[in-house]
């Protein structure tokens, strides 16, 4: 991994289109600005991570047959 | 077109019935196509089968079942990936993450599946700054439930026959 260090308001540019910028510094906490073409998806990585782990948990968990999990909509009172 | 699935054996699936997911479910990039099957009794339940992974299924449900006031906002950016201009006439499911234990079943809210029928393009949604999380409880509370055993009947029938065993 590049490791740089930068100081408020610094920035860091990836290629031609990507900009990453430290907006504000406030003890533990670090806002950064990111400019990058709306092709590239950007998100939280603990969210990101989340919902991937999840899938990966659901897909692990899915039944052989939808017959098993018939009842449970049936236990759900209407 | 003919696919070979793990649960559904080989399947023969339209071209009108393939969805694209372009970037895959998170986690499964590889995974571009899918189809929704249905079974027997399983409704409002739906699998949402690859075609790429023959082991890869999801149990997907409508989230408006499960939490009638369901509701994110969306952006431009996240339509531009499914082609629509406005969020009408969108097909949105939640993946199911089963459990044996019918209480802990949960569904993702956080990450709801939406389709755009039209062009058959579906993505994974992020939902950032969401009130929902990845587990939430498909049954809410307890009271929702109908007195009845959890686990699947031939499970708990073994289950008390091992009992009665171990008493004898």
């Amino acid at each position: 991994m590049l490791i740089l260090t930068r100081k408020l308001g610094e920035s860091i540019t990836i290629g031609d289109d990507i900009k990453i910028q430290v907006l504000e510094i406030k003890g533990k906490q670090v806002r950064i600005g990111i400019q990058a073409p709306k092709k590239y998806s950007i998100h939280r990585e603990e969210i990101y991570q989340r919902i991937q782990e999840e899938n990966k948990l659901a897909a692990q968990q899915s039944p052989l047959s939808l017959k098993s999990i018939s009842d449970i909509w049936k236990k759900k009172k209407k | 077109m003919k696919f070979d699935t793990t649960r559904f054996g080989q399947i023969e699936v339209k071209s009108d019935n393939i969805v694209i997911f372009p970037e895959g479910p998170l986690g499964f990039p590889e995974c571009t196509r899918f189809t929704l099957m249905d079974e027997d009794k399983a409704a409002p339940f739906r699998m949402l089968q690859s075609l790429d992974s023959p082991s890869l299924a999801f149990v997907v449900i409508d989230p408006l079942l499960v939490r009638p006031d369901y509701h994110f906002n969306v952006t431009r950016e996240d339509l531009a990936q499914i082609k629509a201009e406005a969020p009408d006439d969108l097909i949105i499911y939640t993946i199911v993450t089963m459990s044996r234990d019918i209480r802990e079943v949960t569904v993702n809210l956080q990450g709801p599946l939406v389709i755009n029928p039209e062009c058959r393009l579906g993505h994974q949604f992020v939902l950032v700054d969401s009130e929902y999380t990845t587990r939430e409880k498909l049954i809410q509370n307890q009271d929702e439930l109908v007195q009845t055993p959890s686990v699947p009947e031939g499970d708990s029938a073994s289950k008390t026959e091992q009992r009665h065993k171990k008493a004898v």
